[in-house]
């Protein structure tokens, strides 16, 4: 089976004002359909860029990614933007949801994009906000939402679509704990219902829910660790026990 | 003690609201126990036993005397020391590590997978059905303390690789 | 304080350079304009004066049915010099396109006052025809060419001549013409029995107004008339009057511009320093001082823009009045009048100072938390107009930019106001292109003829003005939502379609504003018709020519903002979402 996104040897140069910054130096990464991955490693160590180069946010200085058997690094704008909308999903860490549409308008953004119909787009829009809990906030301003609140719709609109990948750049970098378990929870939940997902964090509680972890360090892969099938856990005690 | 701050009781009826409130916390408890621990803390002038006139069998009614609630109460009132500079993992790292036992890397990369595999194992623990909020909080408390071991590992790995002993 | 805020408001201007530069640009047109609109009518005070002065020009004119009552009037009281009596009479001039009315004044030598200032050729008859310049410019006629009257008698022109007491033809109608008296008798005359007029230098010259009060009072009304000295000179600088009405017309419109793009640009830049207002807050600023910080810095500019506009209109006066002071000796001057500097600068300031203190009033006065919501007003989903606009079946980016455009809805409404007002002033123009053509062929339009050539002038100006702004309004547009473009181009847009959000909604409201220009133009020239002086139903442009103007508005529109979304639609989606 082919994977679902491969990339080999992706290098990345930046050039800043003269002073060239190499953030990926030389990164193989396959993510097969259904799997969880999750990138951490140091700041600066290139888990971003990394996932701008897989996801057709950015082009490489080397090297070449494929997307279903197909190259995608040297696609044309507009045609990277047609398999973003397709077959990709995006979360971001300070959510970057449109400020001028309601939560829902966001939702249906993709949806619009794919030819949906308005009326068909609105109801899945709706749907997906009440799976992730929210289905009331529909109509209300992404700027009087909870940061919670905001993600949630940004997972809804990266999963409208029902694309082959979502792809998290810390999702839950910008969350109190509290929300940040809520959607980690979500995550997981899609992810058991059979979507793949490739996330950078730095939150070793997000990476631990992973099937894998990638480590990066200097723009290299450090070490790619897969973790096994959860142990039983025995409490010291357990006040009330149902 | 802390049963006792309620009132005085019978020996066997300490064992019973031991049983009732904290029952998974304890092993099995036998009357033995009830009995050498109640006769050291008279002996240490905490609690102190009644006979009772009517019971032939010579059974003691305890109660706490006034020491004995002083002691209970910097028990509870005296917060729980906060340096915990005993770590069994550093213990281990800086043994094996300075005697050559072990790679240092190697080690913080084992102990880095056990503590994610640990996260693992707790959050499918929460994910499980049927916890009280209590159970919630201890686990929460487990996974915080994870992270900041993780952190630490980072921070030790950090360390030596820029060349610092670790030791 | 004051200096305090004073320094701000300095370092404000020269971190906003080219806002600035372009807030200062527009006021100073507009301040020129103004003083334009005022100086053109006094350009022309020297010049006559200096004519008045050569022709040994009369205090009182009096113009009487006989000669003896003109010799009557050189003996009045008062009178320390007078002409001989001159006949006058209308007679006819057969030309080209048709016969013209010419009224002759018949010469017995040289006039001792109120003489006729030589331009060209002679100011003596002799036995042929001296033309008043003016007429002979606009008859296409030089010292040479021979004339045709009624009758038969032909008179070759011998030259031509200025008098103070005669405006420009032909807002003056009917032109003037000197023959000596034997020339003079041998015309037939047109209808009229002909007058004779008398001119009457006074001892003191103030006092003619009083002289011809009493001349008017001792003869049977409507026999006689007399115009003082006064009345001559504010009938010659009133042919600046058509250029006056325009010049104010345009001097609203460019202010109104002004009011609305200095609204925008400062507004725009108070949303995007709303960290360092919340630091001047914090350092103790009141809201109320923060607003004034800005507002000192639009007046300091409003002043400047003034002085340049004053410079630049009063030397502009002469050029524009130059045409209308053909019949007057010499070149119209520099007026400069300072009194002028005060009033442009008093307009444009308080135009500044109020668009100024409207745009940043409800900014400063909120929390740094609050001044982000204010800039994105009410939720999307209450707003009347965004619901309307989510209904219509239009494509994703139109919707998506609409809302967008609609949360600032005050910058949509004050861009829709001005690309209205500069709509109409096209519309104002070609209206005006259409009644000069509606009139009959041969005619002498009394439209002067610089009149076309300002209007064309000030609308290429303000077309200028308007692009001017258009582009820095929709980079300030980009700058602020730069971020959104990333985002949206992660959700899938291609790079036209992310610049198509840009600019379709510009389009949009480009193509309602001009639509409702046509109207306000309309209404602008009758107004200005009527105000000139014209009776009846001018004569508007055409529906063709009409449509043109929102079809050009709208591809205009799209051009300018063309620019700045391809630069939106080709930022890399990472360099943007890369941030904070």
């Amino acid at each position: 089976m082919t994977a679902l996104l491969e990339a080999c040897d992706l290098a990345k140069t930046y050039d800043t004002g003269g002073l060239p910054v190499v953030a990926l130096n030389g990164v193989d990464l396959t993510v097969r359909r259904g799997e969880f991955v999750a990138v951490m490693g140091p700041s600066g160590c290139g888990k971003s860029t990394l996932l701008n180069l897989v996801a057709g946010l950015d082009r490489p200085s080397a090297g070449a990614v494929w997307f279903e058997g197909e190259r995608i690094d040297q696609l044309s704008e507009t045609a990277l933007a047609r398999l973003r909308r397709r077959r990709l999903g995006f979360v971001f860490q300070f959510f970057n949801l449109l400020p001028t549409l309601s939560a829902e308008a966001n939702v249906e953004l993709p949806l619009l994009l794919t030819g949906t119909s308005r009326r068909e787009a609105r109801r899945t829009a709706r749907g997906l906000l009440a799976d992730l809990g929210i289905g009331d906030k529909g109509r209300s301003a992404p700027s009087r939402l909870s940061g919670g609140q905001q993600q949630r719709v940004a997972l809804a609109r990266a999963l409208a679509n029902q694309p082959d990948l979502v792809v998290g750049d810390e999702p839950t970098g910008n969350l109190d704990s509290g929300s940040a378990r809520e959607v980690l929870g979500l995550l997981r939940e899609a992810h058991g219902r059979g979507q793949t997902l490739l996330l950078a964090t730095h939150d070793a509680r997000v990476a631990a829910a992973a099937d894998r972890v990638v480590t990066l360090r200097d723009g290299r892969v450090f070490d790619d660790r897969t973790l096994g099938a959860a142990r039983p856990v025995t409490l010291p005690f357990d006040p009330e026990p149902l | 003690m802390a049963l006792l701050s309620g009132g005085r009781g019978h020996g066997y009826e300490l064992k019973q609201a031991l049983e009732q409130e904290f029952g998974s916390l304890l092993p099995e408890l036998n009357s033995g126990q009830i009995y050498s621990t109640l006769a050291r803390l008279e002996r240490d002038g905490l609690v102190e036993g009644e006979s009772v006139a009517d019971d032939n069998r010579g059974k003691k009614v305890y109660r706490l005397t006034e020491r004995g609630r002083e002691v209970l109460r910097s028990w509870v009132n005296v917060p729980v020391p906060g340096s915990r500079l005993k770590d069994a993992f550093f213990i281990k790292f800086v043994v094996a590590t300075s005697v050559g036992l072990a790679d240092p890397l190697t080690m913080i990369e084992q102990q880095r997978r056990e503590y994610f595999q640990s996260l693992r194992d707790l959050d499918a623990r929460l994910a499980a059905n049927g916890h009280s909020p209590t159970t919630e909080l201890m686990v929460e408390g487990a996974v915080l303390h994870l992270k900041a071991d993780l952190g630490w590992l980072d921070l030790i790995e950090e360390r030596l690789v820029a060349g610092g002993s670790a030791s | 304080m004051t200096t305090t805020l004073v320094r701000l408001a300095f370092s404000g201007i020269r971190t906003r350079l080219l806002a600035s530069a372009l807030t200062l640009l527009l006021a100073a047109t507009a301040a020129a304009t103004v003083v334009l609109a005022v100086e053109v009518g006094q350009t022309g005070r020297e010049p006559w004066d200096r004519t008045f002065a050569a022709a040994h020009g009369a205090h009182v004119l009096a113009n009487v049915p006989s000669e003896k009552a003109a010799r009557a009037l050189q003996s009045r009281q008062g009178v320390v010099e007078a002409g001989a009596p001159v006949p006058e009479t209308t007679v006819e001039l057969r030309t080209g396109d048709g016969p013209e009315p010419v009224r002759i004044s018949g010469l017995s030598g040289r006039p001792r006052v109120n003489a006729p200032v030589r331009i060209a050729g002679t100011a003596t008859p002799g036995d042929g025809i001296v033309l008043e310049h003016s007429l002979a410019s606009a008859l296409g006629l030089g010292v040479g060419d021979r004339l045709t009257f009624a009758g038969g008698v032909r008179l070759p022109v011998v030259g031509t001549a200025v008098l103070p007491s005669v405006a420009r033809y032909p807002r003056s109608n009917p032109g003037v013409a000197w023959v000596d008296r034997p020339t003079f008798d041998s015309l037939q005359p047109l209808g009229d029995l002909g007058s004779w007029t008398v001119a009457l230098r006074l001892a003191d010259p103030a006092a003619a107004p009083r002289v011809a009060g009493s001349i008017l009072a001792h003869a049977p009304p409507g026999s006689v008339s007399a115009q003082t000295w006064q009345e001559q000179r504010s009938v010659a600088l009133m042919d600046a009057q058509p250029l006056q009405l325009i010049l104010a017309m345009y001097a609203v419109v460019l202010l109104a511009v002004v009011f609305a793009v200095v609204a925008i640009l400062v507004g725009a830049r108070a949303l995007e320093q709303h960290r360092q207002i919340g630091l001047l807050k914090a350092v103790g600023l009141t809201p109320r001082q923060v607003t004034l910080v800005f507002v000192i810095e639009s007046a300091g500019l409003g002043l400047v823009a003034a002085v340049l506009g004053f410079a630049a209109g009063a030397l502009l006066a002469p050029l524009l009045a130059g045409p209308s002071s053909e019949t007057m000796l010499g070149s119209p001057t520099v007026a400069a009048n300072p009194a002028h500097l005060v009033v442009a600068a008093a307009l444009v300031v308080l135009v500044l100072v109020l668009s100024t203190w409207l745009a940043t009033r409800r900014r400063t006065r909120f929390s740094v938390l609050h001044a982000l919501e204010s800039g994105r007003s009410a939720p999307p989903s209450t707003s009347l107009l965004a619901r309307l606009v989510a209904r219509l079946p239009v494509g994703v980016p139109l919707a998506v930019g609409a809302r967008t455009l609609l949360a600032g809805r005050a910058r949509a409404l004050l861009l829709a106001g001005a690309i209205s007002l500069t709509g109409a002033a096209f519309v104002f123009a070609l209206s005006m292109q259409a009644s000069l053509d509606a009139q009959p062929a041969g005619q002498v339009s009394d439209v002067p003829a610089e009149l076309p050539v300002l209007v064309y002038t000030l609308d290429g100006v303000l077309l200028l003005i308007a692009i001017a702004s258009l582009l820095a309004i929709a980079l300030l547009g980009l700058r602020e939502r730069l971020r959104d473009f990333g985002v949206l181009k992660t959700v899938g847009l291609t790079p036209r379609q992310v610049a198509s959000t840009l600019v379709s909604p510009y389009a949009l409201l480009a193509a309602i504003a001009s639509v409702l220009s046509v109207p306000v133009g309309v209404a602008l020239y009758v107004a200005v018709y009527r105000a000139a002086g014209g009776d009846g139903d001018p004569t508007i442009a055409s529906w063709t020519w009409l449509a043109l103007v929102p079809v050009a508005t709208v591809l205009l529109v799209v051009a300018a903002t063309s620019v700045p979304a391809r630069m939106a639609a080709h930022a890399s989606a990472v360099d943007v979402l890369r941030t904070e």
